[in-house]
């Protein structure tokens, strides 16, 4: 058990270490995707919470994360400190989610999936309307903040890789413990939380509210990670790509958001210079996934080890019998 | 005014023809077709081609399209979600959305995104208690209302009657001798029928360009869940109160109104009820 | 008034559709086994629905210890210490059975307080302690870290019995707890109960094994068609024309 903690001691210590180098080692590009992973990765952390955890497929993710760019730099423009403003930001989704997560407890399956995407659509229909605050189409310049004397990209890159590890943490906790129990309750047996004394609704509704904020403190970052806010960027399109990140990563681990993010990310930058034909190949490629490995590119992992541990001639673990228990 | 619900009514027939086919697809096998309305518009652009390059008449255009949406809509099934269907709902989700960007980047690609028009012969004017009625609205509508009446004929015969078994019970249908696979394709072909005639009466009073899916497949989605995934009627009426309101809202409120309008009653509807306007609720097992 | 019981139901009726499944029930349950026998689709589990808040009467009320629980949502009367089971368990399949148990204690009415709710490690090792020792009472000892959906259906409802004990109800309700199980499993099963019946809790258990029922129940209500037929002494109440003319057409 000990050399198991020192392994994920030492694993921490390189990850932050590799976190810390990059920025010098990695050209502008790099470093842009690289933040971008993150911030998709925590965009995403939280619909593992929403989707994942409590059940609830939520389509909303993308109107936070808009609010929260959009909202963030405004403030900031009007001279509030940035960190004031994702702070202030965050409450004011968390409030949203509230508003929205309660009436959306009663839903069910495909009927919250089209209310939380009519939500987003919304909020994107705000977005390009409400031109006094976002600039509309035409769009908002984004005020770059620095961290300290960083550079602005540099920065966002530190800013991004702590606070995607600190929610990993939390979560982490969170899901093993009290919470996180009561939300697989409410996923997998929601009949019975009633007779347990747990609320359904009202743990739904935290759910809600978590991914909602993490959906807002995402979209303050992504908005540095832009030079300029438009409408189009948190559009219809984003609600697919979450989804995406979501399939493919598998929804009920944390490391699922992280894996597909990076996944995501990294094929979108990658089909740039395809041009015309990179939603054909988009689309063939999720066709393809989906049509052989409908569990996501994380079932991908047993089947490798199963291959892997047939290779090597040990015989595959018999199917699980149920087990008997009698009295002693 | 009455313009204006006239039209409302008959882009209402539209809604509601997708959500027909919508609804269908989703109580035969429990998918929400995002790619719905995109297997609806390769085969009003195969109509557009053949009328133009070949010289089709409308009627014949007409057939040929309806029908490659048929053959369309069963190799879909066929190949891409029969055999992913025993796995998760989001499987089939991301499968349709997949399909979704496929079907749509082969039109822009084919077609690109200049607009086509297809030459529908239906030119006259009607007078009707003071508004004017296209006769390419009363097709619209028409259209609309002998499809619902033919698809309540249908779900009497013993096909439909099956179809309306395996919605909604998938295990006992089975054991007196349904066959589900058959069941499935029957739907989705009909589906695809369905898809390429709303895209069809969609293209014929405005333009037809690779967009032209888009712009409905939201209403479609809307005009379904209004009517509660459970009747036609249901849908057929949500299509159509759904094609007046945005109308109205288009009208005089603004443009981009029209779309936040529907967004907003599907919100505050499945917030009121929330299994939409004739949804039924379902016993819960304890 | 003339009947304190711990648990009182008056005048209780409830209609699914326009028909009464439920009608005029009056029914009285104390510390200890009080068993609910009657022929299927006699209403019993809607009883208990009615009682645990999952099903609104169309009349009549319940009152726990004089509290009243009609018209209350199901947690808020989990809350007020009912707990129950189900005729097929409800467990998170995927889970461990140790966190299923632990479900119990994580709906407690102290439960909801802040550190409890973050998880301090100080409050997970007392939940897990709590509920590890309830189910190796149980003799489920052995098996706390397997997923629950692997073990079998006798295991399950072990598990969802002692999820429910971990509550610390006043008042437990068990639906068909000894269906499907053998006998050793029906006796790991009842020893504990009769401990915890014994120390005050009260009992009202749904049961088709009239055997146990005459065991472990000093009074039991038979219920049919909606309506209570007896109630009293298990011995006395079966030998009953009425009775036994409502199970002739149920079952033996």
């Amino acid at each position: 058990m000990r050399w198991q903690w020192s392994a994920a001691a030492a694993a921490l210590v390189a990850l932050f270490a590799a976190a810390a180098v990059f920025p010098h080692v990695a050209n502008g590009y790099e470093l842009f995707v690289g933040t971008e992973i993150a911030i998709f990765a925590i965009a995403c952390l939280g619909l593992t919470v929403a989707i994942g955890w409590s059940g609830q497929v939520v389509l909303a993710q993308t109107g936070f994360f808009g609010i929260g760019a959009y909202g963030t730099n405004y403030l900031f423009e009007h001279h509030v400190p940035w960190v004031v403003s994702v702070l202030a930001i965050s409450l004011l989704c968390a409030l949203c989610g509230m508003v929205v997560g309660f009436p959306a407890a009663r839903l069910r399956g495909f009927y919250l999936a089209i209310a939380t995407l009519a939500f987003a659509e919304l909020l994107d229909q705000l977005f390009n309307n409400a031109t006094a605050i976002t600039g509309g189409p035409v769009g908002m310049a984004v005020v770059p903040f620095r961290l300290w004397s960083l550079g602005v990209n540099v920065g966002l890159w530190y800013l991004s890789f702590v606070v995607l590890v600190a929610t990993v943490v939390v979560l982490n906790h969170l899901g093993r413990s009290r919470l996180g129990r009561c939300l697989r309750a409410v996923r997998d047996a929601e009949v019975a939380t009633g007779s347990l004394g747990l609320s359904a609704t009202q743990l739904k509704v935290v759910a809600f509210v978590i991914s909602a904020l993490l959906g807002s403190i995402a979209g303050s970052l992504y908005g540095q990670a832009l030079t300029f806010l438009s409408p189009d960027a948190f559009s219809l399109n984003l609600v697919i790509e979450f989804l995406v990140v979501v399939f493919i990563g598998g929804v009920d681990k944390l490391s699922g958001a992280i894996v597909g993010a990076a996944f995501l990310v990294l094929i979108q930058e990658a089909l740039q210079s395809f041009g015309a034909y990179q939603r054909l190949i988009f689309g063939v490629a999720l066709v393809l996934v989906v049509r052989f490995l409908p569990g996501g590119l994380v079932s991908l992992v047993p089947l490798v080890r199963a291959r892997w541990r047939s290779r090597r001639s040990r015989p595959e673990p018999a199917a699980p019998q149920p087990v008997e228990v009698s009295a002693a | 005014m009455g313009q204006v619900i006239v039209s409302g009514l008959a882009a209402g027939s539209t809604f509601a023809l997708l959500a027909l086919a919508l609804v269908l697809v989703f109580k035969a096998t429990n998918v929400p077709n995002f790619a719905q309305a995109e297997m609806g518009l390769l085969p009003a652009f195969i109509t557009w081609q053949l009328m133009t390059t070949f010289h089709v008449g409308y009627a014949l255009g007409v057939l040929a399209g309806i029908a490659s949406g048929v053959v369309i809509a069963v190799v879909i099934e066929r190949s891409c979600i029969r055999p992913i269907l025993a796995h998760s709902e989001s499987a089939s989700v991301m499968m349709t959305i997949g399909l979704f960007f496929v079907l749509n980047s082969i039109s822009g690609l084919v077609w690109d995104s200049a607009p086509r028009i297809i030459a529908a012969p239906f030119g006259s004017l009607y007078r009707v208690a003071g508004t004017t009625i296209t006769e390419e609205q009363v097709v619209a509508i028409g259209v609309g209302v002998v499809v619902v009446v033919v698809m309540s004929w249908f779900f009497r015969t013993h096909l439909g009657s099956q179809m309306r078994a395996l919605a909604e019970d998938r295990v006992t249908p089975r054991l007196v001798g349904v066959n589900p696979n058959r069941v499935f394709l029957v739907a989705w072909a009909i589906a695809g029928a369905l898809s390429a005639i709303a895209l069809l009466l969609a293209t014929q009073s405005t333009v037809l360009n690779d967009q032209s899916g888009v712009a409905i497949i939201l209403d479609g989605f809307v005009a379904a869940t209004l009517g509660g995934f459970n009747s036609l009627l249901g849908a057929f009426v949500g299509g159509l109160v759904l094609g007046v309101l945005t109308n109205l809202a288009g009208t005089y409120v603004s443009t981009s109104g029209a779309s936040a309008v529907a967004l907003l009653i599907v919100f505050l509807v499945l917030m009121a009820r929330p299994r939409g306007l004739f949804g039924q609720a379902r016993a819960r097992e304890v | 008034m003339s009947d304190e019981h711990l648990l009182s139901v008056r005048g209780v009726s409830v209609s699914f559709g326009g028909v009464d499944v439920l009608h005029g029930v009056d029914l009285g349950a104390d510390a200890g086994f009080t068993g609910l026998i009657g022929p299927n689709g006699a209403g019993k589990t809607t009883l208990f629905n009615v009682i645990t808040g999952y099903v609104r009467p169309r009349a009549g009320e319940v009152y726990l210890d004089g509290v009243a629980l009609h018209g209350k949502d199901a947690y808020q009367v989990a809350r007020l210490g009912v707990a129950r089971t189900f005729q097929t368990p409800k467990l998170v399949g995927e889970m461990a059975v140790l966190d299923n148990a632990m479900l119990g204690i994580d709906g407690r009415a102290g439960a909801r307080r802040l550190g409890r709710s973050f998880g301090t490690r100080r409050s997970e090792r007392a939940t897990r302690a709590e509920a590890a020792e309830l189910l190796e009472r149980f003799g489920l000892g052995r098996h706390l870290r397997v997923p629950a959906g692997m073990l079998s259906l006798g295991s399950q409802k072990i598990i969802e019995v002692a999820r429910a004990l971990l509550a610390r109800p006043r008042l437990l309700l068990l639906d068909e707890p000894a269906a499907g199980l053998s006998g050793p499993d029906v006796e790991a099963l009842a020893r504990p109960l009769a401990e915890f019946a014994s120390s005050g809790l009260a009992i009202l258990i749904v049961e088709h094994d009239l055997e146990l029922v005459k065991r472990l129940c000093p009074t039991v209500v038979v219920l049919e068609f909606g309506t209570v037929l007896a109630a009293g002494a298990p011995e006395e109440v079966t030998r009953r024309k009425e009775v036994v003319a409502a199970y002739l057409g149920g079952e033996t």
